[in-house]
């Protein structure tokens, strides 16, 4: 008898059913209200220039070719130089939780340790090492 | 031009879709993908309104909420290794050591 593929699925969907509630809750708001229409950034707007010169808190004057108009914005060059902070922070914290340590020395993943030399390898990669 | 409602309604249904997944599902990876799912639906917002209000601050929030979920993923993923090393499963219901 042939099988087909199923879904594999873990536990039941009942939990989910809260998600779907919440969608036709805020579906049936968004639907309700109105917008003024959009306010844009009009023709010829150098939307990545100005992106740039917000990141870095420069006047968006100074980088502008002619005809290209910036897009209004603030500077937010102190959260820029915090976020960097935080992606350090979290890549030290990433290399700290995935760490190893064997017999109290540190062993981080495609290096070998004594062990590993020692173990025959056969010919595949795999365990063994009997090529007879 | 795209009214703002619909963005509103693409940005609720990616955050539901990630809310069902975090809602139903064990296994911890997915559970790190639902959570991205819900963060870039605020994405979606803050550049719907950014346009909305032709103000460049929201396009630059949302960048920094990608940076953020970066370093959440870089963590996210950090925590799931030391799960899986401890309790050899990614299941979220099998690490209970900590529960109260």
């Amino acid at each position: 008898m042939t099988t087909k593929p199923e879904l594999q699925t873990e536990g039941s969907f009942v939990a989910g059913l809260a998600a779907v509630a919440l969608f036709v809750v805020l579906g049936a708001v968004f639907m309700g209200v109105s917008f003024p229409t959009p306010a844009g950034f009009g023709e010829g707007a150098a939307i990545t220039k100005s992106l740039g010169a917000a990141l870095f808190d420069i006047a968006p004057s100074a980088i502008m070719d002619e005809g290209e108009t910036a897009v209004p914005g603030e500077g937010f060059l102190v959260v820029f130089e915090i976020i960097d902070i935080v992606l350090v922070a979290a890549l030290v914290g990433a290399v700290m939780l995935a760490r190893r340590e064997v017999a109290g020395q540190s062993v981080t993943l495609g290096v070998e340790t004594k062990e590993d030399e020692e173990m025959a390898v056969a010919a595949d990669g795999g365990p063994g090492g009997d090529d007879s | 031009m795209i009214p703002a409602e619909t963005y509103l309604l693409l940005s609720a249904a990616v955050f539901c879709i990630g809310l069902f997944g975090i809602l139903t599902r064990r296994n911890a990876l997915i559970f790190l993908m639902s959570v991205e799912l819900m963060l870039n639906a605020a994405n979606i917002n803050l550049v719907a309104f950014s346009l909305q209000h032709g103000n460049l601050t929201g396009q630059v929030f949302s960048l920094f909420t990608m940076a953020l979920a970066a370093a959440e993923v870089a963590i996210g993923i950090g925590i799931i290794l030391v799960l899986y090393r401890n309790f050899s499963d990614v299941d979220v219901t099998k690490a209970t050591t900590m529960r109260w």
